[in-house]
């Protein structure tokens, strides 16, 4: 691929006896929106760990935007994850401690922002996910949706180059997915992040540029990814 | 369904004669509507006429119609075809891929691929009818939505018999 | 739920051990020192019992108008007894004096053979002074040692007591003697009970962490068994039952530690009997309860482990997996500080009824008492309502993404932060206390030369007509005795002081001596002045008459200031005197005061509170550690959002150093504040300063026992966040 911003060549990684990735190559797209699916335990969430830096792969390698992750320390790749990477998760991964507006001042304020800066870019991207009247309220009294919307603002907040999303509506009703869903897209899209979604939801993934699937640790569909 | 690539990858692993046909077809595929004769003489005279397949000779014991036939390279050609085009998401969509499953495990040929060629069209579909969602009205992306919740089924039809792939192997191969 | 389901539930668990261990040991520890408590407590009484036969319970020696003393003629069937204090470099030796005819049917305690004078027995602590000692120092008082008394009559090992054995007509003229037919075997009990309501209260105090550390400790392993139980709940298995196996197993560790404890007592008892209590050191039995309080201690604190662990998991019942969203605590008010107010008031009210009005003093000790346990108390009601204030505005201004995180944390869990350094707390609170009071008594205890006061080369003996002049000539013979002076009795017996030579009153300190041949100066106010009263003024000598006529009553030897002549001087004059007090010094009257059983108190004070602090200390590393445990997930999602590992310490450490702090400062400040109040009240204008270097040792001490149990949990914060070990999905 041309504008490659993830770029992975043949990736493996085994938990013990269980190979869970078994030599993957997958390139994405600078600004590209692609969709990960695949059966349960196949490795999706073993291979964007692996992209994102957070588990180092057995073999192969993992570039982004001319970072070779797999030569970084464990430290350097947490600073490069702090500054580049997005996350989000499927549920429980907002502090319960902390108001909405805290929880994505967060990584922020990790990376050095001003406590004021960091504040008011918070609620910048709580109103861009509507929820500028949420901001002060704790995850607790939250509903899942709006504590995704949260975690959404969360991850795009520090400006990363991709975010990695692992079934991120997948405890959500239908609606609620797809208002979810729709916000982070776009919002990625108007920022050109790249996004990375895991999800076993077709009409989540119709929203994607381009899936792959990921079956026993390897990609299939070789066509449709060619195409 | 289509009646003609159906047989045609029934007579394709070796000659069969037209009863022997028959009786395969509803075994497999027929479900409780067997083949009228009619029906089959009608297809198989139409496969003779387009080359897809050839009369192997008859053999001459008991019966009068004992006829074999043989699939020709080109009939081969045009069942490899069939089972890798994807079929739209319409109501005939289940029996189709059904029969193309069925036959490409019986043939020893990539289920799994034809699966996933028939998921990538499927969402192939899907992300047109989401994108054009975006920009429609609100009782249209109600339509829209009903067409993707249709699409939606089939795929997870697929997902599920992708997953059972090894079993009705099994099943064809010894059943 | 049976057996297998409880040991797969309890002991299956990572870190199952680590915890129990913690607990044991903690435990252990508390034990250890609540059975020597209480064996000091239940013994208490015996040891004054032992002393029984020093207690002149007789009746009192007819004494005339003019100051002299009838006393019976011998007996076989009676005894004249008299005691008194008698100093030898610095240290207190009590003496009684008992005199007997000579085939007296008097029996001596414990078989000890009747004494003729001139003969005596002595303590082993005496005796062992009296071998380092010339006998010109000391043991000429008391004439010829004909053996020891035995621990049976003796408070501790390190009592200094000795027996004389006095001519009849010696007693007799002593004024203070009594008649009696034997030597007294009940005894009397003044300041026992002072002392156990101590014991008690430090027993208590030594509770407080252990409880305060079962509860943190079962909340480490609710949190490592979170998940497991939540899957027991959803089974079927009854709130009831999962509090029943945390009762279970915290019930185990408990009398295992227990056990421990009682073994690890019996080293702890050879250190704690060095420790003086009233006046003495223990023997190792009077620290050893009874095997029936032995068992009954094991059981208590094995129950009460069970009880508290059965609470806790009872109270913050897991639920099924899925219903435990993470609640915030029900939030604190500042209607916590009430509490304390009232133990302020109470303790400020009570000190002063006991100061205004000596009648209701006795009722009001008890109400003082009452009211410093309500005082301890209220710190640890108030703890988490000024933990969450401090955190809420610290939360406002923080700006590092840790101090965020741990202001979150502890202004919603006020409770549970806090619950953990409350031991330290509580601990630091009492401290102040006795380091405010002690270090106000210490103002007096070391006397110094004072313009005015009697010189501390001086020893001060008192005298009559028929000794003086024998008391003389043995001064002046005694080495290092530079000039022996004499007082004399004013003829006015309203006056105050004793008349002599202008010279010799310089000789002795006195200054503001007026160009008189003769003066009178009051030697009582020289002597005693400062020791009784602070503010008390140096006497002013006035001009006198001159000395001619006038009966001696006092001779004063002015020695070179060292210890030997001092010592020497005063054995002579004691012998060549009527033997009824002490010749004494200014450093004695200074040495014999309340400063020593205050700072006989200090030091029980600190110890006991330097284990509360250990304990403490432990308790706050199991609760740092299962905090970090609790929000595993937490800290790895933020690791893996790439927070560096340094950063989540930060967050485990602030969490801890935020409570402490603000909570510290004011508990300390409290403390100081209470000791202040009875300073005032009570200390008859003594002054209150600075506490001395122990207060700081103990400070610095739990702060950096603090800084070390947050640092233990550090590898658990890492080790339990390793992206490895932690899926996010
Ligand atoms: N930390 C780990 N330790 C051991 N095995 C692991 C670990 N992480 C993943 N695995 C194994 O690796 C395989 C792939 O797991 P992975 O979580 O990537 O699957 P997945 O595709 O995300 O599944 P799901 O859709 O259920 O989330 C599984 O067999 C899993 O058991
Ligand atoms: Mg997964």
């Amino acid at each position: 691929m041309a504008d490659a911003l993830i770029s992975a060549s043949g990736l493996r990684k085994s938990f013990g006896p269980t190979a869970a990735l078994r030599g993957i190559d997958l390139d994405v797209a600078r600004g590209e929106v692609l969709a990960v699916m695949g059966p349960s335990g196949s490795g999706k969430s073993t291979l964007i760990h692996c992209l994102a830096g957070v588990l180092a792969p057995d073999e192969g390698t993992v570039t982004i935007d001319g970072t070779d992750l797999t030569s970084l320390s464990a430290d350097a790749r947490a600073r490069f994850r702090l500054e580049r990477i997005g996350f989000v998760f499927q549920f429980g991964q907002l502090l319960p401690d902390l108001s909405a507006r805290d929880n994505v001042a967060l990584p922020l304020l990790m990376g050095g922002a001003r406590r004021r800066a960091a504040v008011a870019t918070a609620d910048h991207w709580l109103g861009r996910l509507g929820l500028a009247d949420q901001a002060g309220k704790s995850p607790g009294d939250m509903s899942g949706g709006q504590a995704q919307r949260v975690a959404i603002a969360r991850a795009l907040a520090t400006e990363p180059s991709v975010v990695f999303a692992d079934e991120p509506t997948g405890s959500l009703d239908s609606l609620s997915a797809e208002t979810v869903l729709e916000a982070m897209l776009e919002a990625a899209r108007e920022s050109a992040t790249t996004v990375v979604l895991i999800t076993h939801d077709a009409r989540t993934a119709a929203h994607a540029d381009r899936e792959v699937i990921v079956r026993d640790g390897r990609l299939s569909g070789a066509a449709a990814v060619a195409r | 369904m289509d009646k003609l690539p159906a047989l045609l990858g029934l007579m394709s692993d070796r000659p069969t004669h037209g009863y022997d046909l028959k009786h395969r077809y509803d075994e497999v595929f027929a479900a409780g509507r067997p083949l009228a004769f009619g029906q089959l003489y009608a297809t198989i005279a139409r496969m003779l006429r387009d080359g897809l397949i050839v009369t192997a000779g008859a053999e001459v014991a008991e019966g009068p119609e004992r006829k074999r036939y043989e699939v020709t390279d080109r009939g081969r050609e045009h069942l490899r075809a069939w089972l890798r085009t994807p079929d739209d998401p319409t109501p005939a969509l289940q029996t189709n891929l059904f029969a193309k499953t069925v036959l490409a495990l019986m043939l020893h040929d990539d289920a799994e691929e034809l699966l996933d060629v028939q998921r990538a069209s499927h969402l192939a579909h899907m992300r047109a009818l989401t994108s054009a969602k975006a920009a429609a009205p609100l009782l249209e992306r109600l339509a829209i939505d009903h067409a993707l919740f249709q699409i939606e089924a089939d795929l997870r039809w697929i997902d599920l018999t992708g997953a059972r792939l090894t079993d009705i192997r099994k099943e064809i191969h010894h059943g | 739920m049976t057996a297998a389901s409880a040991r797969l539930l309890l002991l299956g668990t990572a870190g199952a051990a680590r915890r129990l261990a913690g607990i044991v040991a903690g435990v252990a520890v508390a034990v250890a020192m609540l059975i020597v408590l209480l064996g000091t407590y239940l013994h208490m009484p015996d040891r004054d019992e032992r002393t029984a036969w020093q207690v002149l319970v007789g009746e009192r020696l007819e004494t005339s108008a003019d100051g002299t003393t009838t006393a019976p003629d011998p007996t076989t069937d009676q005894m004249l007894i008299a005691s008194r204090q008698d100093y030898v470099h610095g240290q207190l030796v009590t003496v009684t004096a008992a005199a007997v005819s000579p085939a007296t049917d008097v029996a001596f305690p414990h078989g000890l053979e009747p004494l003729v004078p001139g003969q005596f027995y002595a303590s082993p602590a005496v005796a062992d002074m009296i071998d380092h000692l010339p006998a010109d120092q000391f043991a000429d008082r008391y004439g010829e040692l004909v053996g020891t008394l035995p621990d049976a009559m003796l408070r501790g090992p390190d009592e200094r007591s000795v027996l004389v054995g006095a001519p009849w007509e010696t007693v007799a003229s002593n004024p203070n003697a009594r008649v009696q037919p034997g030597f007294d075997t009940v005894g009397q009990r003044y300041d026992v009970t002072t002392y156990r309501v101590i014991l008690a209260i430090g027993s208590i105090a030594m509770l407080v962490p252990i409880v305060l550390l079962i509860s943190i400790v079962s909340q480490l392993g609710a949190a490592q068994r979170r998940e497991r139980l939540a899957t027991v709940r959803l089974i079927g298995a009854g709130r009831r039952a999962v509090a029943g196996l945390s009762a279970l197993e915290m019930g185990a560790a408990t009398a295992a530690g227990a056990v421990l404890g009682v073994l690890a007592a019996l080293p702890l008892r050879a250190v704690a009997s060095t420790l003086s209590i009233n006046g003495a050191q223990s023997f190792p039995a009077d620290l050893t309860p009874s095997p029936a309080w032995v068992i009954a201690t094991i059981a208590g604190v094995t129950v009460l482990g069970a009880a508290v662990a059965w609470w806790q998991a009872y109270r913050d019942d897991v639920g099924a997996p899925g219903a435990s969203r993470e609640r915030a605590e029900k939030r604190v008010t500042g209607w916590r500080v009430t509490t304390l107010g009232v133990g302020l008031t109470l303790f400020a009210g009570s000190a002063w009824v006991a100061n205004t009005s000596p009648a209701a003093s006795a009722a009001a000790a008890v109400v003082l008492i009452a009211s410093f346990a309500v005082l301890t108390f209220g710190i640890i009601i108030a703890g988490p309502w000024l933990t969450r204030a401090v955190s809420s505005a610290y939360g406002r201004v923080a700006a590092r993404a840790s101090a965020v995180v741990a202001a979150g944390r502890l202004t919603r869990h006020p409770r549970s932060t806090f619950r953990s350094v409350a031991g330290l707390v509580a601990a630091v609170f009492i401290v102040s206390v006795f380091a405010g009071v002690v270090s106000s008594v210490r103002a007096i205890t070391v006397p110094s030369e004072e313009p005015g006061m009697l010189s501390l080369d001086v020893v001060l003996a008192h005298a009559d007509a028929a000794h003086a002049d024998a008391m003389v000539a043995a001064a002046r013979d005694a080495d290092g005795v530079e000039r022996v002076v004499v007082g004399y009795r004013p003829g006015d017996p309203d006056a105050a002081g004793v008349v002599m030579d202008a010279q010799d009153a310089r000789a002795i300190g006195a200054t503001a001596v007026p160009d008189a041949a003769a003066v009178m100066v009051d030697t009582f106010a020289m002597l005693w002045g400062t020791s009784l009263d602070v503010d008390a003024q140096a006497p002013v000598p006035e001009p006198a008459d001159g000395t001619e006529g006038l009966e001696p009553a006092v001779v004063m030897a002015v020695t070179d200031g060292s210890p030997a002549a001092i010592e020497r001087a005063r054995t002579a004059l004691d012998i060549a005197g009527d033997r009824s007090l002490a010749p004494t010094s200014r450093t004695d009257a200074a040495a014999g005061g309340a400063a020593d059983i205050t700072q006989e108190l200090a030091v029980l004070a600190y110890i006991g509170m330097a284990i509360a602090i250990g304990i403490s200390a432990l308790a706050l590393a199991v609760a740092t550690i299962a905090a970090a445990l609790e929000r595993r997930r937490t800290f790895g999602l933020l690791r893996l959002a790439g927070m560096p590992v340094a950063q989540l310490r930060g967050v485990v450490a602030t969490e801890a150093a935020v409570p402490l702090a603000s909570t510290l400062v004011a508990s300390a400040g409290l403390g100081f504040l209470v000791a202040w109040i009875l300073v005032i009240t009570l200390g008859n204008g003594l002054e209150f300063t600075w506490p001395d270097g122990r207060y700081w040792v103990a400070l610095v001490g739990s702060t950096a026992l603090a800084a070390l149990a947050v640092a233990a949990s550090f590898g658990t914060v890492r080790r339990s966040t390793e992206i490895d070990s932690t899926r996010f999905e």
